[in-house]
């Protein structure tokens, strides 16, 4: 079932009419892991800001279930639709990992910390006191107690050693089929792309799907 | 939204220190100074009870010589016209006149000795000034602070053969509250137009202090040998009665309703001669006390002004600076679906924090200050105050006499409480500013979409 669709969006830069994104389309269905890749600069981060209501395309439109995501608002669209996972975390840092889940749902209890390998002691820790894999859990975490349908994940690896960045895809890819979840996730990363379902490469300003790398 | 507030107030401690301190140092000052004037408010309320909402008439000498001694001759009868105007609430007039005292002494000093001629020695030997009253409480030397009535009680409207009498007289003569004395007409004072040889008997009621600020040629010039009487006894040794007599002058006070200026202006509807007189409002006597209640205001007000334009300048800077380095978490907020009503009420509420503390330690602390800083400011202000009328008296020339003592007289000290009134204000000032404060130095950033901020701090 398709929840997210980007149709005829394009996005340049300040008054530089130099597009990134040319009439990008694309359908996301519930349930699949997509990664999307392609070379730096190429626009991937642009295009996932558009996609999480970051920033708004110049023109084309993102559609959340039928409807433009500007009708209901964007602040709408973060808060109820998307939640994301940044490369860097990007945790509210005078707060605990409890306190940071908190923010996305008030009634969030420790135990998807727990889950997702956290201690009992560390959920209570300043969150910048955890090390770099605990922290992406703990953002990891975040996105999932939101009970948004979509995730969207800016290389959410990128900063992890292999072992820890083998283990949130795992996590990822989980989210999407056991919990019925869109996944999306820009990535540089082939051990990512080879673990979607879908595997989308940014190129010449158009977004295409390309074949399963393995 | 609360609890992030306080987390973040708590975990970022040494910023919220930092702010405590701005805002408890500018909320102090700030309380300070509207205590600073509280306090002078009352001071001069206290001092000036009797003098800002009355006027007096005195006799205008450009056209009016007056008695044959140069005193005032202000009609009875133009008194009871003013005082039945219906703006006026009461009353006091003054008959000056002059007697014997009838087998006491008065006070001599080497100055006046020195100054006497063998006539006046023979002449006016025994002679005292009378200053007859209706309410001696309200009586010009009595408000300026020039007598002190130190025991017994004040001559009223009923009182009649009454008399204050001045403490070293009274001892001078071994006179208590209570013993009679006799005063005779002195045919000699060339007021006593009338040659009345009459002798009253009077009671003293009480018994005043206070002494001459300049020098005096004559002994009748001393505080010492002034008698305050009811009006009767001033006016028969002139052979007058209370109406039939002259007056010095009067002093009205108007109805706490009415406006002192304009009562003033509607008086001169009255069927009276105004040429031969002038109405003077009382507080113009009293040009060292004003210029040092609008001193110590004029600088309350700068301090109050200042305080709060530099909390608000020290605050926004600091918050300024601040808000740069949340510009992330702005971001975050944002992309996580936070509004920004939400986030900029969590900075309220940070602030809000903050504040209280602040707030309650700078009234402790501007309990204790202020009492210092305030009597530092009154001090510095009659210093200037007294140092102009240094100038002023060396180019003019000021009598010996009482009406002098209004002239000089400055605020003596404050009673500095912090009222919790002066709290509020303070507050709700303050919170003004650090509001607009906070609009200023998050506004440029909350108008960013959270892509900008996110990117920002990649």
């Amino acid at each position: 079932m398709d929840i997210l669709e980007i149709k005829n969006a394009s996005y340049y830069y300040g008054d530089s009419k130099d597009k990134i994104l040319s009439s990008v389309n694309q359908k996301f269905e519930l349930g699949k892991f997509y990664a999307i890749i392609g070379k730096s600069g190429a626009g991937k981060s642009t295009l996932l800001s558009l996609l999480a209501g970051l920033d708004k395309p110049k023109s084309g439109e993102i559609v959340f279930k039928g409807e433009n995501i500007e009708d209901k608002g964007y602040n709408n669209h973060r808060k109820n639709n998307i939640s994301l996972v940044f490369q860097n975390y990007n945790l509210i840092d005078y707060l605990s990992p409890l306190e940071n889940i908190r923010l996305v749902n008030t009634k969030a209890d420790e135990s998807i910390l727990l889950e997702l390998g956290l201690d009992k002691t560390q959920t209570k820790r300043n969150v910048m006191k955890l090390s770099g894999g605990e922290q992406q859990r703990v953002a990891i975490a975040r996105a999932l107690v939101s009970e948004a349908p979509i995730i969207l994940a800016d290389e959410p690896t990128g900063n992890l050693d292999s072992v820890t960045a083998g283990e949130i895809i795992k996590l990822l890819k989980k989210l999407a089929k056991e919990r019925d979840k869109c996944v999306i996730v820009v990535t540089h990363s082939n051990e990512v792309a080879s673990a979607a379902d879908i595997v989308l490469e940014l190129s010449g300003k158009k977004l295409k799907k390309v074949n399963k790398i393995s | 939204m609360i609890k992030n507030a306080f987390a973040y107030v708590t975990r970022k401690s040494l910023k919220s220190l930092i702010l405590i301190l701005v805002i408890l140092v500018m909320s102090a000052l700030c309380l300070i100074s509207l205590s600073i004037k509280d306090s002078t408010n009352k001071a001069s309320k206290k001092t000036l009870s009797n003098i800002t909402n009355s006027f007096s008439i005195e006799i205008n000498r450009q056209v009016n010589p007056g008695t044959p001694r140069g005193g005032g001759n202000v009609k009875g009868q133009d008194i009871k016209k003013i005082s039945e105007s219906g703006d006026i609430e009461s009353y006091v007039k003054r008959i000056n006149s002059v007697a014997d005292l009838v087998g006491l002494d008065i006070i001599e000093t080497d100055e006046t000795l020195a100054n006497q001629s063998e006539e006046r020695a023979k002449n006016f030997k025994s002679t005292v000034m009378l200053t007859g009253v209706n309410d001696s409480s309200k009586e010009t030397k009595f408000v300026s602070g020039a007598y002190k009535l130190t025991s017994g009680e004040h001559l009223n409207n009923d009182d009649k053969n009454k008399v204050l009498i001045h403490k070293d007289l009274a001892k001078k003569n071994n006179l208590n509250i209570g013993d009679k004395i006799k005063l005779k007409s002195n045919l000699f004072d060339a007021d006593n137009e009338k040659g009345a040889d009459e002798t009253v008997e009077a009671e003293i009621k009480g018994i005043f202090d206070g002494h001459n600020n300049g020098g005096v040629s004559a002994a009748q010039e001393l505080y010492e040998n002034t008698l305050i009487t009811d009006l009767d006894t001033a006016a028969k040794v002139y052979g007058n009665t209370e109406d039939t007599a002259v007056y010095q002058d009067a002093t009205f006070f108007v109805k706490g309703d009415k406006n002192l200026d304009k009562v003033m202006k509607n008086l001169g509807k009255l069927d009276i001669n105004w040429r031969e007189y002038n109405l003077i409002k009382s507080s113009s006597n009293y040009p060292a006390l004003q210029q040092s209640i609008s001193g110590i205001y004029g600088i309350a007000n700068r301090l109050f002004a200042g305080s709060l334009i530099f909390a608000g300048i020290v605050v926004s800077l600091l918050l300024f600076l601040w808000m740069n380095a949340r510009r992330k978490e702005i971001g975050v907020l944002l992309s996580i679906g936070k509004s920004k009503f939400e986030i900029f009420g969590q900075f309220i509420i940070e602030l809000l924090f903050v504040s209280i503390p602040a707030f309650v330690l700078a009234f402790f602390l501007a309990d204790y200050t202020g009492k210092i800083l305030g009597n530092k400011i009154l001090n510095k202000v009659t210093g200037d105050i007294a140092k102009q009328i240094a100038r002023q008296s060396a180019s003019s020339q000021l009598g010996g006499g009482a009406e002098v003592d209004g002239f000089n007289k400055t605020l003596t000290g404050l009673d500095i409480n912090v009222l919790p009134k002066s709290m509020v204000y303070v507050a709700l000032f303050m919170g003004i500013v650090l509001i607009i404060s906070l609009v200023i130095s998050s506004s440029g950033i909350l108008k960013k979409n959270p892509k900008e901020l996110l990117i920002d701090n990649k």
